[in-house]
């Protein structure tokens, strides 16, 4: 199916729909900070200005592209992205085009979560979304964008659940899905979805980051190994704030029967990838499976009264459920495997 | 036990259905069937573990259905397996919790003193053998009903049990609207003789 308005109908129909007063026949002269300035200052605007329940930005990104990572076209595509129509257009549409494009291509990351190049967007040389990136975090504490900063906090906070749930560390991953402002007695919700004024909303979501990074700093200069820095956390059953002797003890004598007694125990042979469902496992798979972790529970219980006060890591508790999900991965073979980064 | 990988899980429901028969859940289960428990304690628990975030967000907005919620916060993705696991455990307490409650006070329904009032609201036409509204009851005459019943046989939080009975909803609006307009529903002398004595 085909578009039925010509590249500089919809040309004009954008302009007037999105940038009405942008003076963006001017702004296509701009270059280097003050055309990434302009930009900020448009997609700012478009993340501000709704239309219906949702922002004029993402409204723009839809007239081009799915709301998928990437650049993926909508159907039918629009003329404005086809070589042969954008041939009709004067060097100055042509311009105006380009610029409209850069800007749309910020509203869809941002307002999406997806991560983007901050050297391009925000003029910052490390283009990293992690929490340890300070110029970044500078310009999220700093900048009068808001909206975007909160949009790009909250994609920051994204992109680290998607790096604690592939490195297997529960309680970072769940502190930060379910963050909760104490101040505002609020859920973090997505930046659009919220009371939380921009900046205690950009300050929440950092101080979470930065709490579990210098959790980790310090288990870095402690030498402890990354497998025992999570039990640890776990044993507590979300992310504290420092390591306790006796839980770190109680951490080293579940690594310790991690590292002889099940590392490997739950790889079987019998095991069967195709299964729709564990009841479709093998008898044998599902019997191994069942004893090697209960006999874990009884570990855990075991170090539970030898090394923790009353009320720890009882059968019911997340605490509990995370030393079982970590015992389960262990005896899958996922153990140790930071350890060269020691 | 329970696989804690959402790979061995084709669908969230199969994993609900996993959870139900898991020795976990069981336990809990035997804990809140023991004639001595404390009911409010045990509460106070499932709540802990529902916790405050998204889950207990979406367990308040589908009025307290486990199944929908473990759907939508399992298609999110972001909370681990585990957690939602402790989290599902709450809500299937507190569904429990609250089913025996709604059964005690349904039982307060069949009491003799409650008979004596369902034979007067169906001689009156309000009601069927079987309790059930009649089509001509209107809803302010049922909220009306609900009312006196409820003071009668001492039963709070009338407005869920008679609505689960009647399979209708917002009687506390209609009690708020004639609050508000002052007016009481027509044949409100005949309902008040009903409930007399």
């Amino acid at each position: 199916m085909k578009h039925t308005k010509t590249a500089r109908e919809m040309l004009a129909q954008i302009e007037n729909d999105f940038f009405k007063g942008a003076r963006l026949a001017k702004a296509i002269l701009l270059k280097g900070d003050e055309r990434r300035v302009f930009k900020l200052a448009q997609v700012e605007r478009l993340l501000t200005e709704q239309h219906g329940s949702s922002p004029l930005a993402m409204r723009l990104s839809d007239m081009f592209w799915t709301a998928d990572e990437g650049r993926v076209q909508m159907e039918p595509v629009n003329p404005l992205l086809s070589l042969t129509d954008q041939q009709t257009l004067t060097d100055e549409e042509m311009q105006q085009l380009r610029l409209i494009l850069e800007v749309a291509g910020l509203c869809h990351d941002v307002s999406l979560h997806f991560t983007f190049d901050l050297k391009e967007a925000f003029g910052i040389r490390k283009d990293d979304f992690w929490v340890s990136n300070k110029q970044l975090v500078e310009w999220l504490n700093t900048t009068a964008y808001e909206r975007i900063a909160m949009h790009t906090a909250y994609t920051m906070k994204k992109f680290a659940i998607g790096v604690y749930e592939y490195g297997h560390y529960l309680p970072a991953q769940d502190e930060l899905a379910e963050l909760f402002s104490l101040e505002y007695n609020e859920l973090v919700r997505m930046p659009d979805n919220t009371k939380i004024p921009p900046r205690a909303y950009v300050r929440t979501i950092l101080d979470a980051l930065l709490a579990i990074e210098r959790h980790w700093q310090r288990g870095r200069r402690l030498k402890l190994r990354p497998d025992l820095v999570i039990l640890h956390d776990e044993i507590y059953g979300v992310v504290p704030r420092q390591f306790d002797k006796g839980v770190l003890e109680a951490a080293q004598a579940l690594f310790d029967y991690m590292d002889t007694q099940l590392q490997g125990r739950l790889v079987l042979k019998e095991y069967n990838f195709n299964a729709s469902s564990w009841d479709e496992q093998p008898e044998s798979v599902r019997r191994t499976w069942d004893e090697v972790l209960h006999r874990f529970a009884e570990k855990v219980r075991e170090v539970r009264s030898a090394y923790l006060a009353e009320g720890w890591v009882t059968d019911d508790s997340v605490a509990f459920s995370y030393l079982m999900a970590h015992a389960e991965r262990c005896g899958q073979g996922w153990w140790r495997e930071e350890d060269d980064a020691l | 036990m329970m696989s804690n990988n959402r790979g061995e899980y084709a669908s969230p429901s199969l994993w609900l259905s996993a959870l139900r028969q898991d020795g976990l859940w069981l336990s809990q289960l035997q804990q809140l069937q023991d004639p001595k428990a404390d009911v409010s304690a045990l509460r106070e628990v499932a709540m802990r573990k529902i916790g405050q975030g998204l889950t207990f967000e979406f367990w308040d907005s589908y009025r307290h259905q486990v199944e929908p919620v473990v759907m939508e916060v399992w298609g999110i993705e972001e909370l681990t397996l585990p957690k939602l696991k402790i989290q599902t455990i709450g809500m299937l307490s507190m569904e429990w919790i609250e089913q025996q409650t709604t059964t005690t006070k349904k039982t307060k329904l069949e009491t003799d003193e409650a008979k004596k009032y369902w034979l007067r609201l169906e001689e009156a036409g309000f009601t069927d053998a079987n309790c059930a509204l009649m089509p001509e009851t209107t809803r302010k005459q049922a909220m009306y009903i609900a009312e006196l019943f409820a003071e009668k046989l001492g039963i709070k939080s009338k407005w869920k049990i008679f609505e689960q009975l009647w399979g209708i909803s917002n009687l506390a609006q209609e009690k708020w609207d004639m609050q508000e307009t002052g007016s009481t529903p027509s044949r409100s002398k005949e309902i008040d003789k009903i409930f007399e004595d």
